[in-house]
């Protein structure tokens, strides 16, 4: 008596545990996203049409355009680019130069329709690397906003 | 060179040494059974808490003083940071945060060996021991890696300042302080249960029966009268404590999240904040699960398997944030610390695994599982749930790493991920609560279950069809909501009947009954309150991540626009230069039906050292709803702004909730203590 209840027990209990492991590995799979650069992407051809991707890179100097709610721009990695478009809000002082990861997928036009830009968050602190030049932007809106 | 180089280096360097000394007096003591040697072993413990709070200080003190001949003021101060910013810098980056840990560590250890000083098991020994070995390998990374005393040649002028994204908002002064009284705490129940495996089944009483010992002139062969108490009961207090401030540290960083990054969300399942939540996780587990060991003289090895996980994973959540590692796997090796972290994870995880395996034998209990429908068997469903849930985290964590790894790619997993898979873990458990409040121990019947139930089902029944008629459609809420509701009215149903049986009918003596209870059974009516807040919070989190809206809007100076009933008016856009940085605000004045409510001032804060500026998002909190404005973007000649306005329901209750959590957990603690032990 005691050993089948003790039987009964063990197996509820990896029943439990395997209707888990079922469920966590679909869901899993289903919601990895990968992460790529422009050339990666751009590899890939038409492969990469309509598959959930994060892109990352730079804001293209004089590619950002706003109308009405659609925003524009191109991010590149220094050799390839390509069109972003989103609805979404762009996170605080976006601007062109900016490192940026957009969410969303490649449209058959080429172009990548973004539904999330990301804002970072880091604990750790990296001070601006070479070719930043946060004083110049500093010293120029202390002056323009006075 | 700076006296305070010379003041901490040798305050690490002793403690070192002392560490070395007291773990080899352990040894000495539990082996030989000297009082001396064990009072050497406690000695030395007390006096790395003394070396390590004049480290403290002496680090306290120079960034105060903005001493920059000290590594780490030339990295995180800078002469015009505010004062009070300077010195909660301390824990501003790595080797002040190790530091800072130190001294929690040493007041934790300190204080538990002094506290309990006069108690005679062998099991005290071993706990010191392994406090021992614990703060060694913290000292050795302050001595080597995380140095923050080093001298810096020559002195410089200024330093950079911490980092932009700390020195913004208050809460930096208090959420890393409570992180890591919980996080440091688990070491407690930790120790205590190697201690126990070390020692075995006798309870450990020094020259009891188990092993006969000479006794010497202070002689341990009388034990005091008494059960030996077992580790999970002198650990109750300490894992009780810690998992209060666990809990309050994980609202508040979700709070910080809200009211600085700007993004209007608290939790975005970003590897930093799974990091606290996993040991959380693990850790609440192990809150319930000593109960049905104490009850039930069950699960003594399960509850040992459950303290040492919580630990293993404050060691790798501090690995995760502290070693690079996220920014990218191949990196870690750069951060210095990294290696020696796996190194000692390595170490814990197979001397840990190795005792439970040669010593877990004999801590059998005589408890027996009896009948599924037993407050010991839903406890054990409990624990599965939490144990699912941690891992489902730490799948989620982890698994990325181990792509890129192995293949290099870099891959996250979407947050649809954890939503998929927590919804229902946290509705099962919220059934739980309501069950294991109507369910006895060792055997219940259905009848008696039931009888008890019926009035709160139909009172949560009715709470829902309300919020059905309200206009609720969302099933997953509605049924959260009937689930919350019904372990909620359970346990106000019973604190009023008892309350009022106590009371004897007089209304005067309502309220003194109500606080009494808390002291005849704390652990039961603290309970009660750590799960209001729980179920509070739960309900909270569901209703704002549904319903919220967002809107982006362009405002001219003197411009109104409305949003979600608000009317908002842009006044003006504002620059102030400020020592440490200079801001820019817009000054937005909200009004409700012409009514004119407050003045809100989103502002973004650039720092000389930091491309990027900072936002500082100002927020209207009401118990309905939270107004929440970002300044986004603005014209330099001050002629236009662009602002990002989210409405939220119920954010205010989150905070509330945890609080309450809190406040459960430290009065659990602290009431009615004394019968226990």
């Amino acid at each position: 008596m005691k050993n089948r209840r003790r039987l009964l027990f063990v197996f509820l209990i990896l029943g439990i545990l395997s209707g888990l492991g079922y469920l966590l590995w679909g869901g899993l799979e289903e919601n990895l996203v990968y992460f790529v650069t422009p050339t990666e992407l751009i590899a890939k051809g038409d492969k990469a049409i309509n598959n959930t991707v994060r892109l990352g890179g730079v804001v293209e100097a004089g590619t950002v355009h706003f109308e009405s709610n659609i925003l524009s721009f191109e991010i590149s990695d220094d050799q390839q680019k390509v069109p972003v478009v989103t609805t979404a809000a762009p996170p605080q002082m976006f601007h062109e130069g900016m490192g940026v990861i957009v969410e969303g997928k490649l449209g058959p036009d080429k172009r990548f329709v973004a539904d999330r830009l990301m804002v970072k968050h880091g604990n750790e602190y990296r001070p601006p690397k070479e070719g930043e030049m946060p004083q110049e932007i500093y010293k120029e809106l202390s002056q323009g906003m006075k | 060179m700076s006296p305070i180089v010379t003041i901490g280096n040798l305050c690490i360097g002793l403690s070192i040494g002392l560490c070395l000394f007291g773990i080899l007096s352990f040894i000495g003591a539990r082996k030989s059974g000297s009082e001396t040697a064990a009072s050497l072993g406690r000695g030395s413990l007390y006096g790395n808490f003394i070396l390590m709070t004049v480290a403290n200080l002496a680090m306290i003190y120079a960034l105060l003083s903005n001493d920059f001949g000290v590594s780490y003021v030339s990295h995180v101060g800078s002469l015009e940071t505010p004062r009070w910013i300077s010195a909660i810098s301390l824990w501003s980056s790595l080797e002040g945060s190790i530091l800072f840990w130190g001294w929690i560590l040493a007041t934790y250890t300190a204080s538990c060996l002094y506290l309990y000083k006069d108690r005679k098991e062998g099991l005290l020994l071993w706990a010191g021991l392994v406090f021992l070995v614990i703060e060694l390998f913290f000292f050795i990374l302050l001595a080597l890696p995380a140095n923050p005393f080093l001298p810096v040649q020559p002195t410089p002028a200024n330093g950079p300042g911490p980092n932009p994204l700390l020195q913004n908002h208050w809460l930096m002064a208090i959420h890393p302080p409570c992180l890591y009284l919980g996080y440091i705490g688990f070491t407690v129940p930790f120790a205590f249960a190697v201690a126990t495996l070390l020692e075995g089944p006798s309870g450990g009483w020094r020259g009891s029966g188990a092993r006969p010992r000479a006794t010497g002139e202070h002689g341990w062969a009388e034990p005091e009268p008494g059960p030996p108490a077992t580790w999970t009961l002198l650990t109750r207090p300490w894992l009780l404590f810690a998992w209060s401030f666990q809990t309050i540290a994980i609202v508040l960083g979700g709070w910080w999240s809200y009211a600085v990054l700007g993004w209007g969300g608290y939790w975005a399942w970003d590897p930093v904040e799974n990091a606290s939540f996993m040991p959380w996780l693990a850790g609440t587990a192990l809150v319930h699960s000593v109960m049905v060991q104490e009850k039930r003289k069950m699960l003594p090895v399960w509850n040992l398997m459950l303290a040492i996980l919580t630990f293993l994973l404050t060691l790798l959540g501090t690995f995760l944030t502290r070693s690079g590692v996220l920014d990218s796997v191949h990196s870690f090796t750069e951060s210095h610390i990294g290696p020696y972290f796996l190194v000692f994870i390595g170490i814990v995880l197979s001397a840990s695994l190795a005792l439970l395996l040669w010593k877990s034998q004999n801590l059998r209990q005589p408890g027996q599982f009896e009948s599924f429908l037993s407050l010991e068997f839903l406890f054990l469903f409990n624990n599965l749930l939490f144990l699912s849930f941690c891992f489902v985290v730490f799948l989620g964590t982890w698994y990325p790493l181990l792509v890129e790894a192995i293949r290099g790619t870099r891959i996250s997993v979407g947050e649809p991920y954890f939503n998929q898979m927590t919804v229902p873990i946290v509705l099962l458990i919220t059934l739980l609560m309501s069950l294991g409040l109507v369910t006895p121990w060792k055997r219940g019947n259905f009848k008696n279950i039931l009888s008890a139930s019926r009035f709160p089902l139909f009172l949560s029944l009715g709470i829902t069809l309300i919020l059905l008629i309200v206009g609720i459609r969302n099933w997953a809420i509605l049924l959260l909501v009937l689930l919350a509701s019904l372990a909620l009215d359970i346990m106000i149903i019973e604190v009023l009947r008892i309350s009022w049986k106590r009371a004897e009918g007089n209304i005067l003596k309502f309220i003194p009954a109500k606080l009494s209870l808390l002291n005849d059974n704390p652990r039961r009516y603290g309970g009660f309150i750590a799960h209001i807040g729980a179920l509070i919070l739960i309900v909270a989190v569901a209703i704002s991540s549904i319903y919220d809206q967002e809107k982006e809007i362009t405002l001219k100076p003197d411009e109104t626009t409305e949003v979600g009933g608000y009317q908002l008016t842009l006044k003006e856009i504002r620059g102030d230069e400020v020592p440490q940085r200079f801001e820019i605000k817009a000054v937005v004045n909200v009004s409700r039906d012409g009514k004119s409510l407050e003045t809100l001032t989103p502002q973004m804060n650039f720092y000389p050292t930091s491309r990027e500026p900072i936002g500082s998002p100002a927020i209207r909190s009401t118990l309905i709803e939270d107004l929440y404005l970002t300044l986004n973007n603005f014209e330099k000649d001050g002629s236009q702004a662009t602002l990002k306005v989210i409405i939220t329901p119920a954010v205010i209750w989150i905070w509330i909730g945890g609080g309450i959590t809190m406040l459960g957990g430290l009065l659990a603690m602290v009431c009615g203590r004394k019968r226990e032990l």
